[in-house]
């Protein structure tokens, strides 16, 4: 990695980014610092991952029977109708959930970094949803959804709104899920984003100040720039959390109305869990794997340079 | 979002920041009233918002379903190893991938990705197994047969969470941004990487380490899958896992379920709100004017 | 450069802690070295012999009482230690397969019918049939209890405690209407028509239901009025899917027809303590005891005003019946320690004693009349929906078939496919799925 800021009299500061690898010199003690973390990494992450590749190829049943099936799971795989829904629904809630959760976790932690009242009491509040599980969390919006007695359909009609029958219709369940997660997540966005915001350092403000910068000019030309990092961590942290949605799915619509809801993890449980097909879910599993990679590579190689976003 | 004039700018974003936050509190302080009422205002009418009565024997209640002391203890023994391991290793991990090379790295970093890419509900069986068919543990012969391994033990729950790479991932993000000028003055100083990372690193990284601390402590904390397998006893379970008891066939008992759900967030918010002057006292401060 | 040692000294010794820490865990840990089945061998009758248990812990009473009768075991077999766990239906089933996956599964299971025919299908029970005579003979239970049951020809589930539901419905709404209270439905017109007369719509929304039919989860409800009308949605003798029939046409398009006519709350057809007939909202419901339980013990004033009813009959009656049953895995090293404690659960004293301290319906033929005299009116018609109840399909495929199903039925009854088109389209994709 090659970045470089400029520190001399220069005010305007300028960030290049390479993202080729230097790989003339190799510092041995890399290998050593990084040692501890990939020693259990391999034994307990690594090595599972590899079986489930292995089971893959196999009909496992989750018991006693497994036998090599080389490809056939993989061919099965793609004239399986339901999956490809479960692909695209995750894939739906991915664009609906990863962009608008970073938008609105930046703009948190920016205000509430600067210096307004009740600061904590804000962040702990953004926060909080956060720390609830996710299944009690479902349980509390399923509540709130439903189409009878549920808060959100009696302050629709109070304020002259028809009430909708949210996870019981199709057209709205996503939608419905996808409100619940975001609002779950922006205090996770918010506190990666204050830790981004706290290593900016203040000279560079500073010096921009003195050289006439407004306010819009130095958060896109030094806040954004310098949380590029930050973003490409959230950014991917969010994609993996986006095909990891299960509990939501499973609480609250069970993968309906008309598989409307069911996402990928959801139909890699079922097939594993409730009919045995551990071979055929693996296999799932490792689409999904290379789906995920290949979207973090993308990022990694096109989007490092920060500046995604635009706040309009 | 920013303004110019330090009056109406600090006015307006903390009356805006104050709403939203009530806002943001909606369904939890709904969840705060339905733990506050008795079970059948819930049951046979949902559309009451305050409760009628304030019944906080409700919490008491719940507390005495089953062994709460027991799960709480085991959840944040298990939770604090957790994280101080997590620190140290990950830490370390990270800035080595950030700020030293050698042959591989990116590889490796991208390798250290791949782990959080795969759902937990295929990976835990091959590794519950290997926990289960640990040798010399347990009750295990060397083949690893014949006893539970790591089962039902504080290492079979911590094992998989330390090598998690979240934490990596995150640190290594954080020391990215660190200017080279730093490496190249410690380099002419004479320092090892390894002696700049304590004493110059470690002490920039505050704001980091405080966010690994509270995001991993949430993370750990949730954990239901992982526990409900390699945990069969009663003495060993942690707090998730003992909230479905409130789930009966009859119906859930909603009041005491949200009212031990409410007790189990408790440690996770005052950890949060402790660490904040981490988030706030940074080395550096920002210069966003507000 | 001495600081470099020092400091990487620093770093070692930091490594070592933590693994040091480590290896102190593992002494902190309070393991009993549970014994591992697959490797014990063959166990003569006073040796210590350790039997797993894994059982449906949502009922409290339920739970207490498998605590209690296995204290009596163990006291009566000294020899016999028994490691209980107790979990909800999704949890147990990731237990359960996680234990058969690792061999470690347990001796006794007790969960719900459809779990057990699936691990049936899989191979991990044993067939009770050659059991029977220790435990009295197949003469001596229900017989369509025994039926249910059983998979490919062979026992393998013994249902300890059936769970049917019945027509609960509101004398009191019935009269608000001008329907007598004491006359339930008993047919499908009289349903539809009772259900229209029982509805109360404001402003175009439903604020009563005349009777509640799901909006999704709808199976459940469905399957009855397929067998109702005498269709079946499997032919178990031979594995096959026979729902795409022109009486589960004429069942399906019944429900839909009702549905659109807006008699219903909106709700979830799983979600039994959601119901809006438990929440007051509805004046029919097809639900198990438990929502009467629930809806009096929270208002005993409706204990007059609920009344009960068994199926409504078309060419033949038909409630839908859960089951929970006991069965012994094969890999169970100690089949005849499990087959002596299920002889002790299923005695008559025992299973008199669970229809005393929980309220189950006893699955012994000789204790119907004693069980019917104990409390007519709601004895009766539990009794009496038991012997025509049905479960899920007990096939292979079960397990498989309950996604297509669900949206077979949203398809129609919410949706605008036609009700053969639908039925069309789940044969298909089921075959296609259970092909591969």
């Amino acid at each position: 990695m090659l970045r470089s800021i400029n520190l001399s009299e220069d005010t305007k500061p300028k960030l290049k980014v390479k993202v080729k690898c230097n790989r003339q010199r190799t510092e041995k003690v890399g290998y050593l610092l990084l040692l501890p973390f990939y020693s259990f990494y391999f034994l307990f992450i690594l090595l599972p991952v590899t079986a489930v590749l292995f089971f893959s190829f196999t009909n496992y049943d989750f018991y006693k029977t497994m036998n090599w099936v080389g490809l056939k799971n993989y061919a099965n795989l793609f004239q399986d109708d339901i999956f490809a829904k479960s692909v695209w629904n995750t894939l739906r809630y991915g664009m609906m959930t990863v962009v608008p959760q970073m938008i609105f976790g930046l703009a948190v932690a920016i205000a509430l970094n600067g210096n307004i009242a009740f600061k904590k009491f804000c962040r702990s509040a953004f926060y909080t949803p956060y720390i609830f599980s996710m299944v009690a969390v479902s349980m509390i919006w399923m509540w709130m959804y439903d189409p009878s007695y549920g808060f959100i359909n009696s302050f629709l009609s109070a304020i002259g709104i028809a009430p909708k029958q949210w996870l019981f219709d199709a057209r709205y369940a996503m939608n419905a899920i996808t409100v619940m997660s975001v609002w779950k997540v922006i205090g996770y966005n918010m506190v990666i984003y204050l830790s981004g915001l706290q290593s900016i350092p203040s000279y560079l403000y500073e010096a921009a100040v003195v050289d006439g910068a407004n306010s819009w000019q130095r958060f896109t030309k030094i806040t954004l720039p310098m949380l590029a990092p930050t973003t490409f961590f959230l950014f991917v942290t969010a994609v993996i959390n986006t095909f990891k949605v299960f509990d939501a799915v499973n609480v609250m619509t069970n993968g309906g109305p008309m598989d409307s809801t069911t996402t990928m993890v959801h139909q890699i449980y079922n097939k594993a869990f409730m009919e045995f097909k551990m071979g055929y879910s693996c296999s799932m599993a490792v689409v999904m794997l290379i789906i995920i990679s290949a979207i973090t590579l993308a990022n990694m190689k096109y989007g490092n340079q920060g500046n995604d976003l635009d706040i309009g | 979002m920013k303004s110019t004039k330090k009056n109406k700018g600090y006015y307006l974003i903390s009356v805006i920041m104050l709403i939203s936050s009530v806002i943001m509190l909606i369904p939890l302080i709904m969840a705060f009233f339905t733990s506050l009422k008795p079970l059948s205002e819930i049951q046979t009418n949902a559309t009451t918002i305050l409760p009628k009565e304030w019944m906080w024997s409700n919490y008491a209640e719940a507390m005495k379903e089953g062994n709460w002391l027991r799960y709480m203890y085991n959840t944040a023994f298990v939770t604090t190893i957790t994280v101080v391991v997590s620190l140290v290793i990950n830490s370390m991990a990270g800035y080595a991938l950030a700020r030293i090379p050698f042959k591989g790295r990116e590889i490796l970093f991208f390798t250290a990705l791949l782990g959080m890419m795969i759902p937990p509900q295929v990976t835990m069986i091959p590794t519950f197994l290997m926990l289960k068919r640990m040798p010399l543990v347990g009750g295990n012969d060397i083949f690893g047969m014949g006893g539970s391994g790591l089962m039902n033990t504080y290492m079979g729950l911590i094992l998989p969470y330390i090598a998690g790479s979240f934490g990596v991932f995150l640190c290594r993000q954080f020391y990215i941004n660190f200017p080279d000028s730093l490496d190249d003055a410690a380099k002419i100083d004479g320092c090892s990487r390894i002696r700049a990372y304590f004493q110059i690193y470690i002490p920039l990284s505050k704001p980091v380490l405080a966010t690994l601390a509270v995001i991993k402590a949430s993370g750990t904390w949730s954990e239901y899958l992982w526990p409900l397998v390699i945990t069969n006893k009663d003495y060993m379970k942690t707090v998730q896992i003992a909230l479905p008891a409130f789930k009966q066939e009859t119906g859930t008992i909603w009041n005491l379920l949200m009212a031990a759900t409410i007790v189990t967030c408790l440690p996770l918010l005052i950890l949060f709100i402790f660490a904040q002057k981490y988030f706030i006292e940074g080395i550096v401060t920002t210069g966003i004017k507000g | 450069m001495k600081s470099g040692l020092k400091m990487s000294k620093v770093l070692s010794m930091l490594i070592v802690i933590t693994m040091l820490a480590s290896l102190v865990m593992t002494g902190c840990s309070k393991s009993t070295g549970e014994k591992d089945n697959s490797s014990k061998a063959e166990v003569q009758q006073d040796k210590k012999v350790t039997l797993t248990f894994f059982g449906l812990g949502q009922l409290k009473n339920e739970m207490e009482y498998f605590k209690s009768t296995i204290q009596k075991f163990k006291s009566q077999n000294p020899n016999v230690e028994f490691e209980e766990t107790y979990a909800n239906d999704a949890d147990l089933n990731t237990k359960m397969n996680v234990a058969f996956a690792g061999g470690s599964a347990p001796d006794i299971i007790y969960t719900s019918i459809s779990s057990t025919i699936s691990r049936a299908a899989n191979n991990q029970l044993e067939p009770l049939d050659g059991y029977m005579s220790q435990w009295g003979g197949k003469d001596k239970f229900l017989e369509r209890n025994l039926q249910l049951g059983t998979y490919k020809s062979k026992l393998y589930a013994i249902g300890l405690r059936a769970d049917p539901r019945v027509l609960l419905y509101r004398k009191d709404f019935f009269k608000e209407v001008g329907l007598d209270p004491e006359k339930p439905p008993k047919t499908w017109e009289e349903f539809a028509d009772y259900a229209v007369k029982l509805t109360k719509k404001e402003n175009g929304q439903v604020v009563r239901g005349g009777a509640d039919i799901p909006t999704t989860n709808g199976s459940l409800f469905l399957a009855p009025f397929i067998f109702q009308n005498g269709g079946k949605i499997a032919d178990e003798d031979n594995d096959k899917l026979t729902i795409n029939s022109p009486e589960a046409i004429e069942a399906l398009k019944y429900v839909a027809d009702l549905y659109k006519k807006g008699v219903s709350v909106v709700h979830d057809g799983n979600k039994l303590d959601e119901l809006p007939f438990v929440k007051g909202k509805s004046a029919m419901s097809f639900t198990n005891l438990n929502s009467y339980i629930t809806m009096t013990t929270n208002d005993p004033t409706l204990k007059d005003k609920i009344g009960f009813s068994a199926s409504l009959e078309r060419k033949s009656k038909a409630a839908q019946s859960g089951l929970i049953c006991l069965s012994i895995t094969k890999d169970s090293k100690y089949k005849k320690e499990a087959s002596n404690f299920l002889s002790l659960m299923l005695s008559d004293d025992e299973t008199w004693s669970r229809y005393q301290t929980m309220g189950v319906i006893p699955i012994k033929s000789s204790l119907q009349d004693k069980f019917i005299s104990d409390n007519p009116k709601v004895n009766q018609v539990l009794s009496d929906s038991v012997k025509v109840g049905i479960t899920r399909p007990r096939t292979s495929w079960g397990a498989v078939y309950m996604n297509y199903e669900k949206a077979a039925y949203e398809a129609v009854v919410v949706g605008n496919t036609s009700a053969e088109e639908s039925l069309a389209t789940l044969e298909k994709n089921l075959n296609k799925a259970i092909q591969k």
